[in-house]
């Protein structure tokens, strides 16, 4: 399994902490938690990727569509913590401005 | 009948076209072996186990009734010794399910694309392996001097690329106005691949309209459309990889992600992980993540 998925929640917020890959793999099994939330949400969706070493278009793609899903219902998602390489790709692409990301979980929090 | 989808078809003929430019060693045992063994085992043929010849038996009243014009020939082209005619044959066919609706909906179709399940799985992961070892030698035999970092195009260029997509488009309109679902589902995958790395071309959302209306109408139409776009797009990128030409590679990536998005059901992902992964520690290793970057701004949730 390329990643491991553990959330817990706030009061408001949902908070997703993954570990290990985000590639098309590992990018299905996000998915199908995001899936769960997304369809009927009633917070922000926070997702610390501290330990994740590597995404791909398909990590990217389940997260901008997220995003897009919960900005209609007034939410939005926050990447948090992600690693240089990470946040460069998401830059890289042109999806920094559509998923906003975070320096830390406790900015993501805040904001 | 189940019909067969026309992604399919498409990388069937991808395929085989790749097999034939191996020559005979790779062609032999995942298009010919196939072949003879389901659909061209002779009548006369005596073989010592009797189950092995029940089994022949009754493919061969299958195939009575389905009464395909295909199979006789299939039947004696795959025991020629020149595969040639058999290749051309093959395309014909392929080439003649992708336009007739009727023809993807036959037993023999069906049988066909059965047969050759394994083969092609084989074949495809081949092929997989090769693209990416390709594309992994280009990576490491290039320095960043040597890398196509800027993809502007002259005049000259953007008005012939209008041109084309001109002429591409007149021929979706008629293709919608007729009906023709097959016809316009190839059309518009060619669009989106030919033009998915330059996003100044016309009739670009003229095009998302037309896709937009009829996948809404026709969910099977969006699922195998959506499904050939992928494997153009993926094309699209692995060449514009192998060529260096990182910009345009980065700029299907994100066409990619706009049109997908979370669509993770789709040919040639993990390939597409792979060309990826190796591009961005590239990216990385020669610190071009300034020079590769898009500029132009992307809409948000796009496509169908």
């Amino acid at each position: 399994m390329s990643i491991r998925v553990s959330k817990r929640n706030t009061e408001k917020d949902y908070i997703f902490v993954l570990e290990g890959r985000l590639d098309t793999g590992g990018s299905a099994i996000l998915k199908l938690e995001l899936d769960m939330i997304t369809s009927n949400p009633t917070g922000n969706i926070i997702i610390d990727m501290s330990k994740v070493s590597f995404i791909s278009s398909a990590g990217i793609g389940v997260t901008v569509k997220a995003q897009s899903l919960l900005k209609q219902k007034g939410f939005e998602v926050r990447v948090a913590a992600a690693n240089e390489e990470v946040k460069k790709i998401y830059d890289l692409l042109g999806f920094s401005h559509v998923v906003k990301l975070f320096a830390s979980l406790n900015d993501a929090l805040k904001a | 009948m189940t019909e067969i989808p026309l992604h399919q078809i498409d990388n069937f003929l991808l395929l085989l076209k790749w097999a034939h430019q191996k020559g005979f060693s790779m062609a032999e045992p995942h298009i010919m072996q196939p072949l003879q063994l389901y659909f061209g085992r002779k009548d006369t043929e005596i073989h010592d186990n009797l189950e092995k010849n029940l089994e022949i038996q009754r493919k061969l009243k299958e195939w009575r009734i389905a009464g395909n014009i295909y199979r006789h020939l299939f039947h004696v082209l795959c025991f020629e010794p020149d595969h040639h005619p058999l290749f051309k044959m093959l395309n014909s066919f392929l080439y003649d399910l992708q336009s007739n609706v009727g023809l993807r909906k036959t037993t023999f179709a069906y049988e066909f694309f059965k047969a050759f399940e394994y083969p092609l799985k084989n074949l495809q992961s081949i092929v997989s392996q090769e693209v990416m070892a390709g594309i992994q030698e280009v990576f490491e035999s290039h320095d960043d001097v040597h890398v196509v970092v800027s993809h502007s195009l002259t005049t000259n260029q953007r008005e012939g690329l209008n041109r084309e997509a001109g002429d591409l488009f007149a021929r979706i309109e008629l293709a919608y106005a007729r009906g023709d679902e097959t016809q316009l589902s190839y059309l518009l995958a060619q669009f989106t691949g030919r033009f998915c790395n330059y996003p100044e071309v016309k009739y670009r959302d003229e095009v998302d309209a037309i896709i937009e209306k009829i996948t809404h109408e026709n969910a099977a139409f969006r699922k195998d459309m959506r499904a050939r776009l992928a494997v153009r797009i993926f094309q699209s990128i692995a060449r514009s990889a192998e060529r260096m030409d990182i910009k345009t590679a980065v700029r299907g990536i994100t066409t990619y992600v706009i049109t997908f998005q979370d669509d993770l059901d789709l040919p040639y992902r993990t390939e597409l992980d792979h060309i990826e992964e190796k591009m961005y520690r590239f990216i990385e290793q020669h610190n071009l993540w300034h020079r590769v970057k898009l500029t132009r701004s992307h809409k948000e949730g796009v496509t169908p």
